[in-house]
């Protein structure tokens, strides 16, 4: 015979439907964005390794200070055993002093191909193609008039281009620009009719055959530093190269993707654990209301086993009903919005789903195993109490055990608050612990677009010069207000730090004023010391980026600058220390300098320094908004489910209380406070917490993961912020459970029990 | 007159199912009387001590108790009325199981201008060493003894009974009905015990039988005991 309990199943869920929805509901969404997330993630990844052969990718690419010819070009190929494609570009001066830089599409026939996104490819030397992010980004449509230095063009087309994956301008930059960088490709004729004057010679390179990571990364490390020597010896030089394992603007995009996955399944498999707890929790405290009936069905020979698949029934078909719904929708919907949201972040080439058997499994039989295992274990312990026990209703405290003395001279309020406390234990455990997710995700929602803020004044606060220009040759420069210094970039960690070599600082100067240098030592800003936790008095060591070498420096002295990772030693030691000519002028300015562009290697200006922060605030608003949104509702839910489980333990009490003559107000303060007080104290703990995880995980992470500084900072109106949050969701909460304790039955109630 | 009960009528369910478990009851009450209400299973007496406690609503009649109408109470004016008047006592106990002896009962003192004194009434209560357990540590007796201590730390005007001893032994009923009778005295409480035992109602001073939701005799108990006398 079928178990005769079951029959209650669906009264039961009638009667618990509000608990049942906010759970399945807390599960689904979850459960969807992890689906969501995998399918998608997964589809984009695969799309992305096919990408590479589809769109013949570069292994990686070189620049020299000048052109090569064709015999040039030849001779690398044949010592180096590559296939060399002369991919040069010129960067032109768009709309709003946006950066535009233009290919000739021809180039990119046989490597770096083009996928068309709206529009055609341009045809005639008054067409441009655009970045499809870019457009996006600046509302460009197809057909829109768009200018370049002098001349207006017909957008015809929006395009991605796999080798700018993300559109990072330089690969030293700490965060890409798709808000005032594109990537443009104009016809043969076209590209011919622009200025000269910014072109970098540009050559994109293959291997004949694949090689593995090791293998590649020895090959780059020897066609580097020959190529160094070889093009030094023809009075040459390389300006830079780059293999593609470490582009970012080819790679930032699929660590990015690979990292949120993991990222996503961690969080689910958390937010479903915590469920699985509570559920736990709310059948605890059923099991304690029905001890009763549990005592007198095992005493009649109900085994365990059996009980047990009564109360686990309803939380399986819940987590798998939210494994299905939440798979239905990651599939119609959250894919769609979430591949949207790299679309919105990355210039990557159009997609194709991939349905995956791993997103659906790993999205319902987890969950399902994690609830039956959390449950099974917590349920198991409350059911090995004697039937008899059961039947006397001793559930919580057995006999013996000494119970906690409270001193009477505290307020007899206090001290039944203390013992509701006490009483619900394992529920304000799940309370604290699920508070502090939700205050990692709140905090870190609210965090960024202040930390963006400050980054982004800090670094206007702190420029050098308007313009900091960097010579291919050391010209003079006719500018009263331009000082020169030499530069040379060496790597660091992630980085590739500037290195600079100055004479003139304190009075003698006008833009390094507070620098002070000691002979013989360096001197770093303050980003690296940050990042890097550098300290006056302590050696590093810095290499080479082309020819291996290393070198040591002593810090003496820290230089209060934001931006950039620079480092600042004595032009004499640096001369010293680098040789003569390895390295270019730099020239500090207040206005763009007036020298012949061919001899211009790059411009940085306040618009470059403070990319990052507007990129991060464009492509990361939506996601921080998601955040807070999601956090505030998890709070209230939380507190929700946890309160409710107060209240329902302890509802015959409550109708006693009531039957006393208590006022709902006075039951409020005795039930409903204690959980606003650990409300209070748990996102108080939790709020300097998760502050100082985030800020540990940042000073890991991030020197990991990301080049160049960004502090973690915490706006000081995130504390009151958060504390108001969580009392706002805890209120709200309060009023619902005010409403259900007015509405206990009385007689009902103590006749049930 | 210190309690009036006129013409008290109560329904439960609708249709086929419908039963009158109340139909017209009406009695009077002076103050510091003990009545017990008496009646076998379904007679309507806890019914009927649930409309006078104010927990459930008639459908017809009317409670007063001095100068409070029961009937046509807001729930905010009931829990003011339980508040300021009654004590309760159930047969299953209703304690806080996570609160003390001490802290159970002070759920009453909580609820009164002038409690009675604590100290004095553990001792009355025989509870002074145990003030300092829970609920599950206790015998069903020391339980009960407890629930009477919470309902008449306030020192109510009316103590009511739901089958007090109704899950005790003979011996331990026999402690309990004292304890009722000693408080009865000590306070000058009025008290209303709703019970099917007929050795019981033998203590009171009237006996109210009940049957079918009606009054089968309303008598003044000529032979009244003193509970140390019951033959439980």
């Amino acid at each position: 015979m079928k178990n005769p309990l079951y029959k209650r199943l669906g009264r039961e869920l009638w009667h618990d439907l509000p608990r049942y929805i906010v759970i399945f509901l807390f599960m689904a969404l979850p459960i969807a964005l992890c689906a969501g997330y995998m399918i998608g993630n997964d589809s984009m990844i695969r799309t992305y390794n096919e990408a590479i052969e589809k769109y013949n990718l570069e292994d990686g690419h070189f620049q020299t200070l000048f052109s090569l010819d064709e015999e040039g070009t030849e001779q690398i190929e044949k010592e180096e055993n590559l296939d060399v494609f002369p991919l040069f570009y010129k960067e032109e001066t768009g709309k709003d002093g946006h950066t535009v830089r233009v290919y000739d599409l021809s180039d990119r026939e046989e490597i770096n191909q083009v996928c068309l996104h709206k529009g055609d490819l341009p045809a005639s030397s008054d067409e441009i193609a655009l970045d499809r992010l870019y457009c996006e980004n600046n509302e460009i449509e197809v057909g829109d008039s768009f200018r370049v230095g002098s001349r207006t063009l017909r957008v015809s087309g929006t395009i991605s281009v796999f080798d700018y994956s993300c559109l990072f301008k330089r690969n030293t930059d700490t965060m890409f620009n798709a808000q005032s960088f594109t990537v443009a490709l104009m016809s043969k004729e076209g590209y011919a009719a622009l200025s000269t004057e910014n072109e970098v010679f540009n050559y994109a390179f293959r291997f004949p055959e694949r090689l593995t990571e090791e293998k590649a990364h020895e090959r780059n490390l020897e066609i580097r530093k020959n190529l160094y020597a070889s093009l030094i010896a023809k009075g040459n030089m390389l300006s830079d190269y780059l293999a593609v394992e470490d582009n970012q603007a080819v790679q930032f995009s699929i660590i990015d993707i690979e990292g949120d996955l993991t990222m996503m399944l961690i969080f689910g498999i958390l937010i479903v654990g915590g469920l699985a707890f509570v559920f736990a929790l709310s059948i605890k405290s059923q099991i304690e209301n029905e001890a009763g009936s549990i005592g007198t069905l095992k005493a009649l020979g109900y085994k365990n086993g059996e009980l047990l698949a009564h109360y686990l029934l309803l939380p399986t078909a819940t987590t798998l009903l939210a494994g299905v719904v939440g798979n239905i929708l990651a599939y119609t919907v959250l894919k769609e919005y979430l591949v949207g949201l790299y679309y919105h972040s990355y210039s990557l080439p159009t997609y194709t789903t991939f349905y995956n058997a791993k997103a659906l499994i790993f999205t319902t039989v987890i969950p399902i195993l994690l609830v039956l295992g959390i449950n099974l274990f917590i349920l198991l312990r409350s059911l090995r109490i004697p039937a008899l026990e059961f039947l006397r209703g001793n559930l919580r405290v057995r006999r013996g055990r000494k119970v906690k003395k409270l001193g009477t001279g505290m307020p007899f309020m206090t001290r039944f608050r203390l013992r509701v406390i006490g009483q619900n234990k394992g529920t304000y455990v799940a309370l604290f612990f699920g508070t502090f997710f939700a205050c990692v995700i709140l905090m870190f929602g609210l965090m960024m677009s202040p930390l963006l803020e400050r980054y982004k004044q800090q670094v206007t606060d702190s420029l050098l010069a308007p313009y900091q220009t960097v010579l291919k040759a050391d010209v003079p420069v006719e500018d009263r207000t331009a000082e020169k210094v030499y530069m040379t970039q060496l790597q660091y960690g992630l980085d590739d730090i500037m290195v600079l070599g100055v004479e003139k600082t304190g009075a003698d100067s006008r833009y390094f004023g507070n620098l002070k240098l000691s002979d013989g030592k360096v001197t770093v800003n303050r980003p690296i010391k940050e990042k890097y936790g550098l300290k006056a008095g302590e050696a590093f060591e810095m290499k080479e980026k082309y020819e291996g070498g290393t070198y040591r420096f002593t810090v003496s002295d820290v230089f209060v600058n934001d931006g950039s990772l620079m480092v600042f030693m004595p032009l004499d030691d640096f001369r010293e220390t680098f040789g003569e000519g390895e390295y270019l002028p730099m020239v500090f300015s207040q206005q763009k300098l007036s020298v012949d562009g061919a001899l211009v290697y790059k411009t940085v200006t306040l618009a470059d320094l403070t990319a990052a922060s507007d990129q991060l605030t464009s492509s990361m608003g939506d996601v921080f908004r998601l955040f807070t949104l999601f956090s505030v509702i998890l709070f209230a839910l939380l507190i929700y489910l946890l309160a409710k489980i107060v209240i329902e333990r302890n509802a015959r009490q409550i109708a006693m209380m009531k039957i006393l003559g208590y006022k709902v107000r006075e039951i409020n303060r005795a039930y409903n406070l204690p959980t606003g007080i650990m409300v209070m104290i748990s996102l108080g703990i939790n709020t300097v917490l998760c502050r100082y995880l985030i800020e540990l995980l940042w000073r890991i992470i991030v020197p990991m993961r990301m080049r160049g500084w960004l502090d973690c900072y915490f706006a000081p109106y995130l504390f009151p912020l958060i504390a108001a949050l969580g009392l706002l969701s805890y209120l709200a909460v309060y009023g619902i459970e005010s409403r259900k304790i007015a509405r206990i039955p009385l007689s009902r109630t103590l006749k049930e029990g | 007159m210190f309690i009036e009960i006129e013409g008290i009528k109560k329904d439960f369910g609708s249709g086929d199912s419908l039963t009158h478990a109340l139909s017209g009851v009406s009695f009077k009450m002076e103050k510091g009387e003990m009545v017990v209400l008496l009646g076998p299973s379904g007679s309507g007496k806890s019914t009927l001590l649930n409309i006078i406690g104010g927990i459930e609503a008639a459908d017809g009649g009317s409670v007063t108790i001095g100068r409070d109408q029961v009937h046509g109470m807001t729930e905010k004016e009931r829990t003011l009325y339980r508040r300021n008047h009654l004590g309760y006592v159930f047969q299953s106990y209703n304690l806080i199981p996570n609160l003390t002896v001490r802290e159970n009962i002070e759920t009453g003192a909580y609820l009164s201008k002038s409690p009675l004194d604590l100290d004095e009434l553990l001792e009355v209560l025989g509870l002074t060493r145990h003030q300092t357990k829970i609920p599950s540590q206790l015998s069903g007796g020391q339980q009960q003894r407890t629930s009477i201590g919470r309902a008449v730390i306030k020192n109510p005007d009316l103590l009511l009974c739901d089958e007090p001893t109704g899950a005790l032994d003979s011996e331990t009923s026999g402690q309990i009905l004292e304890l009722i009778e000693k408080v009865k005295e000590k306070y000058g409480t009025s008290v209303i015990m709703v019970t099917h035992n007929e050795i019981i109602a033998q203590m009171a001073d009237r006996i109210i039988r009940l049957k079918d939701g009606r009054i089968l005799s309303d008598e003044k108990n000529e032979n009244k005991k003193k509970a140390g006398e019951l033959a439980l």
